[in-house]
């Protein structure tokens, strides 16, 4: 009988710790919380976000107040544009343990290369600058690969007319940015075969276009927990 | 030769015995189905794989949000039926918009990246250079 009842106690153990187990299971299954921060260029007073265009005809010139960055590439010509987002100005901030689920970097095309489909490549800048100090001659450094590409043009599938972009891929470097394993320096813009012949003119709204319906974006998406 | 009694006994300790053991497989069962539970650790989200951005609406006033994923997370059944729940904020007002993945508006458009909507929130939300916009998935 003794034997009996030891058995039953012990069962009873395990059947409680069974409960137990189950509603953790259920309950941490049921829910997904997956974060937005979406930094804006609006309003152009905003320090979250810093641009300009460059222009290798005028080296020494700051186009910081342009309300367009224009890229353009022919011969010595090439105009570049750059832009910056400070992440660390999300609120609330994104945990330097955070997962980038994606980032996308969005801007508004006014007018889109005409009878051609262009490459335009973002590359990480790994330097800081300045809006007010940026030219063609004092351009930040940047990464030697591209972070991301995407077409324009009104020869393309998409992004052939003036509208938002389909935008590009920065998940990898806001990923650095918010873990600290790099510096967030924004991204420089240009087109992927500079110094063409043929001269091609992409124009995207600039943050000093103070627009709410063209404004510059970086859109983070991210979850809290791995 | 055992006495019928404790031969009683005996089989009445192995039912108990084996219902205990029943009740610990079912429970190993239902731990295995979520992907990571064990001691000092969180079971992981079904639909975390996936991204989901919020595109807003133009606009001085943000009324409507759109949602994108890289992924057709309608055509995934760890995220087909699930409930959504978005909150638009800037620190000061929010609005907010519900929908169902794979019922109207939740319903995908594009072939990728793939996008919902629009939803409407309950509030104009005051554009502002940062907001704030959660997703909360419920299900499925």
């Amino acid at each position: 009988m003794r034997r009996i009842g030891i058995l039953l106690a012990l069962s009873a153990l395990l059947t409680l710790s069974t409960a137990a187990a189950a509603s953790l299971s259920l309950t941490s299954q049921a829910l997904t919380p997956i974060r937005n921060c979406i930094l804006s260029g609006y309003p152009s007073t905003t320090t979250d976000v810093i641009d300009a265009m460059v222009e290798q005809n005028n080296p020494n010139t700051n186009y910081n107040n342009a309300t367009n960055s224009v890229m353009s590439h022919s011969g010595n010509t090439n105009r570049r544009t750059y832009v910056e987002f400070l992440v660390a100005d999300c609120v609330p901030a994104i945990p330097p343990t955070a997962t980038i689920r994606s980032a996308t970097l969005r801007l508004y095309a006014t007018a889109v290369p005409a009878g051609t489909c262009r490459t335009d490549d973002v590359f990480a800048a790994t330097s800081a600058w300045t809006e007010t100090g940026i030219t063609w001659n004092t351009q930040p450094t940047s990464n030697s690969t591209r972070t991301a590409y995407m077409q324009i043009g009104s020869t393309c599938t998409s992004n052939n007319a003036a509208g938002y972009v389909t935008g590009w891929n920065v998940t990898g470097d806001v990923q650095s940015y918010v873990s600290g394993s790099a510096s967030d320096d924004g991204w420089m813009i240009r087109d992927d075969a500079e110094s063409s012949a043929t001269s091609y003119t992409a124009t995207y709204e600039a943050k000093n276009g103070n627009s709410t319906t063209e404004n510059p974006e970086l859109i983070i998406s991210y979850v809290d927990v791995p | 030769m055992r006495r019928p009694g404790t031969l009683i006994r005996m089989a009445v300790t192995t039912v108990v015995v084996a219902g205990a053991a029943i009740a610990v497989g079912l429970a190993a069962g239902l731990t295995t189905l979520s992907n990571n539970i064990g001691a000092a650790q969180a079971a992981t989200p079904r639909c975390t794989g996936s991204d989901l951005s919020v595109i807003e609406g133009t606009g001085a006033t943000i009324t409507t949000v759109t949602l994108s994923s890289s992924t057709n997370i309608d055509n995934t059944s760890a995220c087909h039926g699930a409930s959504l729940a978005v909150t638009v904020t800037n620190g000061t007002t929010s609005g907010s918009a519900t929908c169902t993945i794979g019922t109207a508006p939740c319903t995908v458009a594009g072939t990728g990246p793939y996008t919902f909507g629009p939803l409407t929130l309950s509030a104009g939300v005051a554009r502002t250079a940062a907001t704030q916009a959660d997703i909360v998935m419920t299900g499925p």
